[in-house]
């Protein structure tokens, strides 16, 4: 956000936007209005129905949130109770109940926006389709499930007590814009108490930073006028909260910009979630990466380790494809979150890593992109590069089994022909050189062995395995069966994140499968036989997660460095090794490399588990009164893991280890990590150039 | 409608000038006290009626209502994110939750909240500013405690306060001077002061529990056992004077023979106006310190908290009989005489009756009968204070005698009327085994600054028993700012990842689908928590019965308390090894990561940026914290730095840490 750049030229206005983004002339609605998505097409309203009948969507919650409502009341009665302790309840009214005022035009370009309508291409020209429509689908199977717990759990008030994280976006007249968990429009009580919470303590002067109830830990960020909220109960510090709030603001700013502010500090009452229907799937999606990937407190770009001479390759294919595309600001090689090869244009600045980050996962977390018919070209603001205006980017799966994409950013909205001709020419290069084929080649390969590796461990572990869960099902549903075992693990992260690291409960871990020192399988396996169930391709789940330790991580096992492949002073190589997992940091290329983590923390709990220790740690590292000097050397240990930072200019090194682990061989294994690192040859083979 | 929208910087200098509670936070605001319960003042318009007592009492009441109202609005709202079982009920038990103190960190202030008793909050909001960078949540919450229980000390528990009155006059009106000596005192507390904010690793969370070699121990128990044992046919029907005892010297408890929390309570009017008034006694030689006061601190020295409250003149009884007889006392009364001039008596005022007669200061007798009646009783007994024990859950008159830098604190049985009769038994046993006792004491420890190791600031605190363990306040004033500020980072950070491990959540798996992995850590290790918390509880409980002697045994010379948590360790740690396995858990029903902490271990170390940056240690085990600092160290690597903290753990606290 520090380096905003404005191209008055080129880089359009998000009050423009309306000109960009042009439907199809029989895409309108009975008043002339134009309709911008498939939703559109089901009310003229604006409100886009989450299901694929006809039906409100409120009527739908209606149905089986009749307790909510109610609770939602007895809530209510105790807010009004809190509010009136707050004083605000005779000069300061806190609306209780979302108004619903009419969107005013550019309020109208945005939710055309946020309804991630998507230009493709196909054989018949321009079409329009609507991500809104796969949103549905999803919908309906997350309400599905979350119908069916909510018949489980007593009221609506246990959805704060029972889920450990909840994340909350509100503007500062209390209106609910996304809640992590539940329907935030059920949830403007416990809103408008935040609201008031805010209001009172900026009326004496102060601003509230954040809450510490025992284990529980609220954060505050007052990004004016909105207002977002994380509670933990974790045990994540302060510092980690802040940094995943900050993820989620800049993710709204992506899809929406700045001009969402504008727009309700205009009119503050204005409701502004049918601005960001849509993005609630993609905040859901950075939530679960951040949650298992410690890599996203790290603002780095993240480089896909290969080869030196393959990754110049690359880079020589995307700048030879868009030599004859002067409109292409950026292009970027990407796999899942990570790069593989980025070029820019001249005079134009580097790209920030935030909004990289940003992109893939608001690229992965959209499958039409993905798993539809052909190239899509949408608006996408990157907020450390202008926050306030819109690029547009051209997006297209070079190959979509592995998830290898490439994204080419151009300021004007017209400019699909040339974005396409150059994306066609970056393919062909790509794949005349072979270096495509070469890439997908070593990632399958990596799967295979690790897919070999996770059925034998199954076949020795038979008492002990489990049967693959929602997982399965979501991606077959999604389509995506026919990809098979190792893509729905690895290639759709909301399926698997989804199933693993939200739906499955801890209990349903397949830790035991993997011989986790000091676990019981046969408590294990007795406490969850009740609630698994067979998936109907009947993979184990085992392999599922072997497959992809990937189910956590978007880009796949050969994004990631191997611990076996750094030297054995290191850590790595035969035998056994301290080093579980570690994260490398370079300041000065602001780009990070990290590992597949060890067998031990392959299951998702021990990942969430693990990435909340790489919080803690980065939290004693830059806790400090100026960013600028963080601490040179943590040591944090307990009983569970061993952790260890050391930090001097040229590289920035977190590494995980066994909790037996003392601190003279965890720093040996540093200093050795360390120099191995700084080598040039590595450097050149894990870092972009 | 609130709208922050318009909460610009120019729309912050309107409401400076329209907000009252703004213009009360931004004129040198320093800190504020409140005590408000919450069942009171729940109609609108009446919301002050909730406060009982506040400090600054300049505060205007709607301040008082929105700085109270404030806080238990974030209070409820943290609340509702707690786990809460079907009741409704917070998981882990009521009263450690409401012992728990709920903070909130904006840009500008510290607030810290705490439920002492059922309904009611005690509430402190601190100037980041004003209370520097070493000031932490522990520093916060151990305030409110011991607060708490310097109130009940002196007082009763403020619910049968509240109880007997409606109006809470009685209440009101112990709690107000209460709080205005507690803030007045919290204001002008230097670094040296026990209940410093900006002190990380001061005195003021928990009991300064020194240990002493064997022969001293042994000492100090005959004393406590012996003032035991006095008899007195004054006393009522057993003719037992003392109900228990407590000995301190510098400051630190050697020995006590009551529960716990009495006793933490009872240190702390050793350290807040006991001690002083000793040491005050001890350079006046006698003469008297409360005569010439300071001008400020005279304003809230009504209170026995303050040093002031505190006098050495002599028996009574001595003076009217060295009046009456014009000699020296005689040889049966030598002991007496003798502990006379080393009581600590409590200032009284002077009865309405002997007021403008001038008879009282003359040591005359009044011509008037009743007068003259009242008079001879006023001389005749030696003035106590009524202290109340929570432990003992009874009052006791507080007699305090010191010899040199030794304090002895006598427990005297309600309704003990002191005459000279009750004083010549226990003037015997003090007279004769306090000397000793206090020659002994001074041959082995040094003169000052009793837990000072050169190169070490630190402060060890064991949880499970209350004790504690700290450098000097004067040598903690010697560090930088960016060393109070990482240990006291450092321990807002072990007390909420601690926190997280001890039990603040609770999960049953089977009922909650989505909740993760470490709800069910949590759970399992709350088990653990309250088991541990039951041996203490247990142990408690031996010691009110058995007057403490046998279960204080272990605290006092600092070794691990015998809680069941703690025979869980010993059991498991050689499975750990024979295992070679990095975690075992001691309970099959759970993983390694799916699992409670087994022995609730976490080490910390952290080393500042720059080549003379310090380095703090946390250490946290089943209930046991060291912070150290150092700012100088001989080998400033890792290693070094491990083999520096663990000399001192094998000094200052040996068998302490595992």
């Amino acid at each position: 956000m520090e380096n905003s750049h404005t191209d008055s030229h080129e880089v359009e206005d998000v009050r423009l936007t309306e000109t960009t983004l042009r439907p199809s002339p029989s895409l309108r609605d009975e008043e002339g209005h134009r309709l911008t998505s498939f939703a559109d097409l089901y009310t003229s309203e604006g409100r886009i129905p989450k299901s694929d009948d006809d039906s409100d969507p409120e009527t739908i919650n209606e149905s089986y949130n009749s307790d909510e409502d109610e609770q939602s009341l007895n809530e209510e009665s105790e807010v009004s109770k809190i509010l009136s302790a707050l004083n605000v309840s005779n000069e300061n009214p806190v609306s209780l109940e979302p108004d619903i005022t009419l969107p005013e035009p550019s309020a109208e370009a945005l939710r055309q926006r946020a309804g991630s309508e998507t230009w493709q291409d196909s054989e018949n020209g321009l079409r329009l389709t609507a991500l809104s429509s796969q949103r549905s689908l999803s919908l309906l199977l997350r309400e599905g499930q979350e119908a069916q717990s909510t018949s489980t759990e007593a009221s609506s008030a246990d959805i704060w007590s029972i889920h450990p994280k909840h994340y909350f976006i509100l503007s500062s007249s209390g209106k609910p814009m996304y809640s992590y968990h539940g329907d935030e429009s059920a949830l403007a009580a416990q809103m408008a108490l935040i609201t008031a919470l805010v209001a009172v303590i900026q009326d004496q002067g102060d601003t509230l930073h954040h809450m510490l109830c025992g284990s529980t830990l609220i954060v505050f960020m007052i990004k004016d006028p909105l207002i977002l909220v994380a509670t933990s109960r974790m045990g994540e510090p302060v510092m980690a909260l802040q940094r995943q709030l900050e993820l989620l603001y800049c993710q709204v700013l992506l899809v929406v910009t700045t001009g969402l502010e504008r727009i309700i500090k205009k009119s503050p009452s204005y409701d502004a979630r049918s601005l960001l229907q849509g993005v609630d799937e993609i905040l859901g999606s950075l939530i679960r990466q951040v949650r298992l990937d410690p890599s996203y407190l790290l603002t780095s770009l993240r480089p896909v380790p290969m080869p030196a001479s393959q990754r110049a390759q690359a880079q020589q294919a995307l700048t030879d494809g868009t030599k004859g595309c002067p409109s292409a600001h950026y292009a970027l090689l990407m796999m899942g979150s990570h790069v593989i090869a980025a070029d820019r244009a001249k005079q134009q600045p580097p790209l920030e890593p935030l909004d990289v980050m940003l992109l893939a996962n608001f690229i992965t977390s959209n499958h039409s992109y993905r798993f539809g018919a052909g190239e899509a070209f949408c608006p996408v603001c990157l907020p450390g590069y202008n926050p306030h205006a819109y690029l547009h980017a051209h997006i297209d799966y070079l190959d979509r089994e592995v998830g290898v994409y490439l994204v080419l950013l151009a300021g004007s909205s017209d400019t699909f022909p040339q974005l396409s001709a150059a994306r066609a020419s970056v393919g062909s290069q790509l794949s005349v050189s072979g270096l495509l084929c070469n890439i997908c080649l070593r990632v399958r390969k990596r799967q295979q062995v690790l897919e070999t590796a996770s059925k034998t461990k199954a076949s020795s572990n038979k008492s002990t395995s489990f049967r693959a869960v929602k997982g399965g099902v979501s991606a077959s549903q999604n389509g995506t069966s026919s990809i098979g075992l190792e893509q729905s693990a690895s290639a759709s992260p909301e399926a698997t994140c989804h199933a693993g690291a939200e739906e499955l409960s801890p209990h349903r871990q397949p830790s035991s499968s993997f011989a986790v020192p000091g676990s019981s399988s046969s408590s294990s396996s007795s406490s969850s036989g009740s609630t698994l169930r067979e998936s109907p391709a009947g993979e184990t789940f085992d392999a599922a997660v072997m497959v992809g330790l990937a189910s956590h991580y978007d880009a796949g096992p050969s994004a990631y460095v191997e611990i076996e492949s750094i030297p054995r002073p290191a850590g790595g190589r035969l035998g056994t090794t301290p080093l579980w997992h570690f994260m490398v940091r370079f300041p000065s290329r602001r780009q990070q490399v990290s590992s597949l983590p060890c067998e031990v923390l392959s299951p998702l709990h021990a990942q969430q588990l693990l990435s909340c220790y790489y919080a803690k740690l980065l939290s004693l590292v830059h806790d400090c009164p100026e960013p600028s000097k963080p601490n040179r050397l943590v040591w944090l240990a307990d009983d569970r893991m061993a952790m260890l930072a050391m930090l001097d200019s040229e590289l920035e090194l977190y590494i995980a280890l066994d909790p037996l682990t003392d601190e003279t061989l965890a720093v040996t294994v540093a200093e050795a990590l360390r120099r191995h690192m700084l080598e040039k040859r590595v450097q050149a083979d894990l870092l972009l150039p | 409608m609130y709208n922050l929208s318009s909460n610009s910087k120019s729309s912050h200098t309107n409401q400076f000038q329209q907000n009252p509670s703004a213009l009360f936070f931004k004129k040198h605001f320093r800190l504020c006290l409140a005590i408000y319960d919450v069942r009171r003042g729940q109609k609108e318009g009446q919301e002050h009626e909730k406060v009982l007592a506040f400090y600054p009492t300049a505060a205007a009441l709607p301040i008082r209502s929105a700085i109270v109202g404030l806080a238990q609005a974030y209070t409820s709202f943290s609340s509702s994110f707690e786990h809460q079982n079907g009741n409704g009920v917070p998981a882990p038990d009521k009263a450690a939750v409401q012992k728990q103190a709920k903070f909130m960190e904006c840009d500008l202030k510290l607030w810290a909240v705490m439920e002492v008793e059922p309904h009611i909050w005690f509430a402190i909001v601190v100037n980041k500013a004003w209370a520097g960078p070493g000031c932490s949540n522990d520093s916060l919450a151990s305030s409110l405690t011991s607060l708490h229980s310097l109130f009940v000390l002196l007082h009763r528990p403020l619910t049968s306060l509240i109880d007997e009155d409606d109006a809470c006059f009685f209440a009101r009106r112990a709690l107000q001077p209460f709080l205005d000596e507690a803030g007045i005192r919290l204001h002008a507390a230097g670094m040296r002061d026990p209940m410093a904010l900006s002190n990380p690793l001061g005195m003021q969370h928990g009991i300064p529990i020194m240990a002493t070699p064997t022969s001293v121990l042994l000492n100090t128990q005959s004393l406590v056992n012996q003032l035991m044992l006095v008899s007195s046919p004054a006393a009522g029907v057993d003719g037992r004077v003392v109900v228990g005892a407590a000995v301190c010297w510098q400051g630190h408890l050697l020995w006590g023979s009551l529960p716990l929390q009495d006793l933490q309570a009872l240190t702390l009017l050793a350290g807040r106006a006991l001690g002083p008034a000793v040491t005050a006694a001890a350079g006046m030689n006698g003469k008297g310190q409360g005569n010439n006061q300071d001008p400020m601190t005279a304003q809230f020295s009504e209170s026995l908290l303050s040093p002031f409250q505190w006098s050495t003149v002599g028996l009574p009884f001595q003076q009217q009989q060295h009046n009456q007889t014009g000699s020296a006392v005689s040889s049966s009364s030598s002991s007496s005489s003798m502990i006379g001039s080393r009581l600590l008596l409590p200032r009284l005022k002077q009865p309405a009756l002997s007021r403008g007669t001038g008879s009282a200061a003359s040591g005359q007798e009044p011509a008037h009968s009743l007068c003259r009646a009242a008079w001879q009783l006023q001389q005749a007994t030696v003035p106590t204070c009524q202290v109340w024990f929570q432990g003992l859950q009874q009052h006791c008159n507080l007699l305090p005698f010191y010899e040199g830098p030794l304090l002895v604190m006598m427990l005297l049985r309600e309704g003990t009327v002191v005459t000279q009769e009750v004083i010549r038994p226990l003037a015997g046993v003090l007279s004769t085994e306090c000397p000793a006792l206090n020659n002994l004491l001074s041959q082995c420890l040094p003169p000052k600054n009793v837990w000072h190791y050169p190169g070490f600031r630190y402060c060890i605190k064991d949880q499970n028993v209350g004790s504690i363990k700290a450098s000097p306040g004067k040598k903690v004033l010697t560090l930088s700012q960016q060393s109070l500020r990482m240990v006291a980072h450092m321990g807002n950070k072990l007390g909420h990842w601690s926190q997280g491990s001890k039990g603040g959540t609770r999960a049953d798996p089977q009922t909650l689908p989505g909740c993760s992995s470490d709800v069910v850590e949590d759970n399992t290790h709350a088990d653990t928590s309250t088991d541990a918390k039951a041996g203490i509880t247990t142990t408690s409980d031996c010691t009110t019965e058995s007057g403490g002697l046998e279960s204080f045994s272990s605290t006092s010379v600092g070794l691990p308390q015998k809680t069941s948590e703690f025979e869980k360790q010993k059991e498991a740690a050689p499975l750990i090894r024979q295992a070679g396995a990095p975690i075992k858990s001691h309970s099959n029903t759970s993983s390694s990561f799916g699992g409670h902490h087994l022995l609730g271990r976490t080490v910390m170390a952290c080393r500042g940026y720059g080549e003379t940056a310090p380095w703090v240690i946390a250490k946290y085990e089943s209930g046991r914290q060291m912070l150290v600092v150092m700012e100088t160290v001989p080998d400033p690597t890792l290693n070094g730095m491990t083999v520096h903290v663990q000399r001192l753990c094998d000094v200052a606290a040996p068998g302490f840490f595992l």
